[in-house]
């Protein structure tokens, strides 16, 4: 999203630098997933809907079929109740984990985290975490978080300390 | 398939706020209904005033005018032809104002395809006898079939029935004006004076109504062979030709085609009524002027719309873009947005616009000078439909296009890096 | 209408009587050159010449008839004919003549250094001028500015 960096940046051993709009527009709906802080879904459509979005946006599979890999997706987290449910009437954590499901939809090969937590409460927390668990040690799914939570950071496989834009503990 | 998505998506943006969204359209619905209205009724009334002039005047007049000779003789002669000759008080050569060979001329015409009908007449000014006065005016021999069919006379003769003209001997139409200064009435027998001072009684037997006054004022007509044996002349006295083209365009060129073949003076309709084609134009453009005026508001409507549709939706744009939609995606969603309101609006302005012209055409439109017209005139031409749509297109697609760049241009990373 | 029985003439022998405006007449010579024309014989130019001058002048149009005899006639002719006629007052060789724009008033010609010249003008109709004295034929004038 962001082309302002320096030194090179690879996603699948695929350079990123020199892409146009359209072709990054592109690595970002099948490469990449994005769970943030606030949660971000589209208001106007139902859960299913937006999780189905990106994978209509693909365009591999024909709109039934992405509609049955979206509700895979919510059995998988567990939510499958709140499919048909408008975002707004969603609580934090049961969005986020919409948020969660909507990234798995294009099989990514990595999952970024921005503080993915840190507009949740300890329970809600816990079951975000669960699930970031159970993909990376069941579906060996890659995942990237950035995060203030310790006891978040302490359960993970790999921590990174960074300050100020530095890092100080690889 | 891409394009079945944007469709969608912006159908639900456009759902979620349907109140602005039913505002901006019915801006829209409201300038086109009034572009077609406005258009529709001027140029209803173009085709009536046009109609006024154009549909009683001949597309090529052939007459004789009495001018003087461009060819002097001294002109022609060997000894004097390349020499300067100033010639002093050139006066008209002949007075003679019938068409030569006008039989033969009209027989040529005729059969001329380019030609729809050809209608002779014969102007005799003549004096109206009203006790010791004497009023000017104007009588035109005409044949009356041919002048209903090509001029719609009939239609300027109060109660309809121009053929009395025909079938009553020594009779005349008159003017209403005139008739109201003689105070004739149907059946009296008005006293007829030519300039070369003969007298002769005709009878009145329907009056005529032009739409313009000062020529009711002075305007009669009799058939051709009345006048003809009111002036003491022969049956192929003619002073004018009337001629109507299947193609107005063609006058001008026909008309010195005609002035050279017979020999004769001609006249065309664009030169004889430039005025009058001004005249529409002016009227014309203003309508168009008024319309897209409207459609410029309802266009700065559309975007003041869209604009806040953006800033409400910032966030749905960055997680749009963060989960691969493009800019190019972006904006397509939105001019979509642009564009459907811009054509359910135009679609429920030229509705409203055909209903609206409807209603006008009810209106009831009376006047002394118009005895066939009773209600407002519209013209439903599908042309101003055509172009309503367009512009309505047109003007939400510009309204659009600004904002909806502005939302492709939107760094998903600002916005959600600024929560 | 009182009608003619009969009407008493030399069918042979014709004459050509013209319409001259008073203003005009003063011009008008014995022996003058007419050239006219014949609407039953178009295109085609025959000569005359004034005759006799008819002293009395018609009120109504304000104009004198004057007479002229054949000098080439067509070869056939009936009374009454219509015929339109020049007449020739005076032929002048290697006159000049400028055109009516370039004359400055009544009498100043424009010069192309920009400097004006009084000249003396003679004929002169809507187009041409002719100048008499007070220009050359080697001289450059220009268009008066209005």
């Amino acid at each position: 999203m962001d082309t302002d960096y320096e030194g090179d940046l690879t996603i699948d051993s695929e350079i990123m630098r020199g892409k146009n709009e359209n072709q990054l527009a592109l690595v970002r709906n099948k490469k990449i997933g994005f769970v943030f802080q606030f949660h971000y879904l589209l208001n106007e459509f139902t859960a299913l809907e937006n999780v189905m979005l990106p994978g209509l946006k693909l365009g591999l599979f024909p709109e039934a079929e992405v509609k049955q890999h979206a509700l895979e997706q919510f059995k998988k987290l567990d939510i499958e109740k709140l499919a048909d449910k408008r975002s707004n009437q969603l609580s934090g954590g049961e969005k986020q984990r919409v948020a969660i499901a909507r990234v798995l939809i294009n099989n990514p090969a990595i999952i970024m985290c921005d503080e993915p937590t840190g507009n949740l409460d300890k329970k809600n927390s816990l079951i975000v975490f669960n699930i970031f668990k159970q993909l990376a040690e069941e579906h060996h799914q890659t995942l990237l978080v950035v995060t203030h939570d310790e006891d978040f950071a302490k359960k993970t496989h790999r921590t990174i300390v960074m300050e100020d834009g530095r890092i100080i503990r690889p | 398939m891409n394009l079945r998505l944007i469709v969608r998506i912006a159908k639900s943006l456009l759902l979620a706020r349907w109140k602005q969204t039913l505002v901006a359209a019915i801006g829209v619905t409201f300038s086109i209904t009034m572009f077609i209205a406005l258009l529709s009724f001027m140029s209803g009334l173009n085709n009536l005033l046009d109609g006024l002039m154009l549909n009683r005047t001949a597309h090529i007049r052939i007459f004789n005018e009495v001018k003087p000779n461009i060819y002097q003789p001294v002109r022609m002669l060997h000894e004097f032809r390349d020499s300067y000759n100033f010639i002093r008080s050139v006066k008209a050569g002949s007075s003679r104002q019938e068409i030569y060979n006008s039989g033969a001329i009209i027989h040529v015409l005729k059969k001329d395809f380019r030609v729809r009908g050809v209608a002779p007449k014969i102007t005799a000014p003549v004096f109206f006898n009203d006790g010791a006065i004497d009023i000017t005016g104007i009588i035109y021999g005409i044949d009356v079939s041919a002048e209903s069919n090509l001029f719609h006379f009939g239609e300027y003769v109060a109660g309809c029935n121009p053929l009395d003209l025909k079938n009553v001997s020594n009779s005349i139409i008159l003017g209403e004006g005139l008739a109201t200064k003689l105070m004739a009435g149907i059946g009296d027998v008005v006293q007829v004076t030519t300039i070369t001072q003969e007298q002769f009684p005709l009878k009145v037997v329907r009056f005529f109504q032009s739409g313009v006054q000062e020529l009711d004022k002075v305007q009669s007509f009799a058939s051709i062979s009345t006048v003809q044996k009111i002036l003491g002349k022969p049956s192929d006295y003619i002073t004018d030709i009337q001629v109507k083209l299947y193609d107005i365009d063609q006058a001008p060129a026909l008309a010195k085609e005609y002035a050279n073949l017979f020999q004769a003076d001609t006249e065309d309709i664009q030169t004889a009524n430039a005025q009058f084609e001004t005249g529409s134009f002016v009227r014309t453009l203003i309508s168009y002027l008024v319309g897209i005026t409207l459609l410029i508001v309802a266009g700065f409507g559309i975007y003041n719309i869209l604009n806040m549709m953006i800033y409400e939706k910032m966030d749905s744009i960055a997680i749009l873009k963060a989960t691969g939609f493009s800019g190019r995606d972006v904006n397509r969603i939105f001019m979509t947005i642009a564009l459907s309101i811009g054509l359910f609006g135009g679609l429920m302005g030229l509705l409203f616009g055909f209903l609206f012209s409807l209603v006008i055409d009810q209106i009831p439109f009376i006047t002394a000078a118009l005895p066939t017209v009773k209600t407002y005139p519209v013209d439903y031409n599908p042309v101003f439909y055509f172009i309503g749509s367009s512009f309505s297109i047109v003007t939400t697609y510009l309204a659009g296009w600004a904002p909806a760049r502005k939302a492709s241009r939107i760094d998903p990373v600002i916005t959600i890096r600024g929560k | 209408m009182l009608n003619p029985v009969a009407i008493i003439g030399d069918a042979t022998n014709f004459l050509i009587e013209m319409k001259v405006d008073e203003n005009d007449i003063a011009r008008i010579r014995q022996g003058q050159r007419v050239l006219y024309t014949m609407d039953s014989y178009k295109g085609k130019v025959f000569e005359a010449l004034v005759e006799k001058i008819e002293p009395l002048m018609e009120e109504q149009s304000r104009s004198f008839t004057v007479k002229a005899v054949f000098v080439t006639r067509p070869p056939t002719l009936y009374p009454n004919l219509s015929v339109e006629a020049n007449i020739v007052i005076q032929v002048k060789e290697k006159a000049l003549t400028i055109p009516r724009s370039y004359l400055v008033g009544d009498s100043m010609v424009k010069l192309s250094s920009g400097k004006m010249r009084k000249v003396v003008v003679g004929l002169k109709d809507y187009q041409k001028v002719e100048i008499k004295t007070g220009l050359s034929e080697s001289d450059k004038i220009m268009e008066s500015a209005r």
